[in-house]
């Protein structure tokens, strides 16, 4: 390990740096808003759909990230079907399947985070709230979900740690992530222990900067109670 | 006490003392005709025999360690095994890391795409193209047509390239020119077609397939002697014909 291959392999390592990061913002985002509206249909007990989230939670905590990537990006290739649709643009690209996947996975572990976080808040803050005369739907968007969710927050910050360090099994899929070009790298270099103890220090870094923003949007939703 | 070390001890030269009769060979088997899992299971092809007929040569037990292509070097150096025959390029990069025998195998690469899309490899500009990560091959087109718009996809195995070449998420996969040729008698169904001609730069691709070994091996020199042997007995000309007869 030398300062100059470090130099020379930084910026290389770099590359992969913004795809990294747009995976893993746009599949937060994304799995936020199914995870949320997963969990109002949970909450709400909306029958058919119920027992569809419950599925989607059971397959996607049930097994391996990887396992979910290789299936949605080599598993439309078997159906010819599949390939003639309009939906192949989309699953051709291997940025989207990823995407999904990483969507999908995040989804299924944020409504079981969100879902218990709603079945902590106290039956006295429904009656209350039911009691002043809001319908079910206010109460619950009003009073429920909002408290639900700042009590869901510091697990939901793991959460969007865990999919973060997910993204580095894109590479898999032949995504040019910072793990790609780690493993590129590698490959050329064969200096493995320099190549992949920079990646992880790279990782390690952007994992303190969220915990650091974590803790301060901690800290402003939970003012109230401290 | 004493006993036990002492057992422990000779229990541990006898074990050293057989290592050295048995040579690991690590391989990344889904790269056919040269090493691949065939229908019982088994790793087959042309480098397990010419292997096997190596070991036999220096009475010596053979097995074979089947792992991704990108860590074959590494696993090398880190003494998971003992050579290396996996379709090897001897390169200049690789000589720093690891040293080869004499070429047992002259290949070059060729770009292949479906027939009627591509004809020339200008042609690639702004086109993706698949290649195995680790390979000679990525580090030819990284070097050579990345910058003129050629999207680089890495593959763990030059089969998923292939994959994804058939259902058009790559426009071509750059390969040698027997894997490829392989790959389209079996799986190309008359579709698949050569882009421009076969390359050979010794720069990228050396001077044909070597055995790897750990730098400073004596192995080496024990490996190449098998291999003159079997050129001039016809043993190497056996397994050619059984893999590459027409």
């Amino acid at each position: 390990m030398n300062f100059e291959a470090i130099m020379d392999y930084l910026p290389q390592l770099l590359r992969g740096l913004e795809t990294t990061l747009e995976l893993t913002f746009a599949s937060l985002f994304s799995g936020l808003a199914l995870a949320l509206l997963f969990t109002l249909i949970l909450v709400l007990r909306f029958k058919p759909l119920e027992w569809l989230v419950k599925t989607q939670i059971l397959l996607f905590t049930g097994t391996p990230l990887l396992v979910q990537i290789f299936l949605i990006y080599y598993g439309p290739t078997q159906f010819k079907g599949l390939q003639e649709s309009f939906l192949w643009p989309l699953l051709s690209e291997p940025w989207f399947c990823a995407l999904l996947a990483l969507a999908l996975n995040s989804a299924a572990y944020s409504t079981q985070l969100f879902k218990g976080a709603v079945d902590a808040v106290p039956v006295g803050d429904w009656e209350a709230a039911l009691a002043l005369g809001m319908s079910k739907r206010q109460a619950l968007t009003r009073i429920i979900l909002p408290h639900a969710i700042r009590r869901a927050l510091p697990a939901y910050g793991n959460e969007m740690i865990l999919v973060m360090k997910g993204t580095s099994l894109v590479s898999t899929i032949t995504l040019m992530d910072l793990m790609g070009y780690a493993d590129r790298l590698n490959a050329r270099t064969y200096d493995t222990l320099t190549v992949f103890a920079l990646a992880g220090l790279i990782y390690l870094i952007m994992t303190g900067i969220m915990t650091l923003i974590i803790r301060l949007m901690e800290k402003k939703a939970l003012a109230f109670s401290q | 006490m004493k006993k036990l070390i002492a057992t422990l001890i000779a229990a541990t030269c006898i074990t050293s003392v057989q290592a050295s009769d048995n040579i690991r060979f690590g391989m990344e088997a889904t790269y056919p005709p040269f090493e691949f899992v065939g229908d019982n299971n088994q790793i087959e092809g042309f480098d397990v025999d010419l292997a096997n007929a190596i070991c036999l040569e220096l009475k010596a037990e053979c097995s074979f360690n089947n792992q991704p292509f990108d860590s074959l070097i590494p696993s090398l150096k880190f003494r998971r095994f003992d050579a290396i025959i996996s379709g090897m390029d001897i390169t200049p990069d690789r000589l720093k890391q690891v040293d080869f025998s004499q070429p047992y195998y002259e290949n070059s690469a060729v770009f292949i795409a479906s027939k009627g899309t591509l004809s020339s490899i200008e042609q690639l500009k702004g086109q993706s193209v698949g290649v195995q990560n680790g390979s000679t091959h990525q580090q030819y087109v990284i070097d050579k047509l990345e910058a003129n718009g050629v999207t680089v996809r890495p593959y763990d195995s030059v089969q998923n390239a292939f994959l994804d070449m058939t259902s058009g998420r790559v426009n071509a996969v750059f390969a040698d020119t027997a894997v490829a040729n392989e790959w389209m008698t079996q799986k190309g169904d008359g579709q698949y077609q050569h882009v421009g001609p076969e390359i050979k730069n010794p720069d990228y691709f050396g001077i044909g397939y070597g055995i790897a070994v750990r730098k400073g091996n004596p192995l080496k020199g024990k490996i190449d002697t098998a291999l003159n042997t079997l050129k001039s007995n016809g043993t190497y000309q056996q397994i050619q014909n059984k893999y590459f007869a027409n």
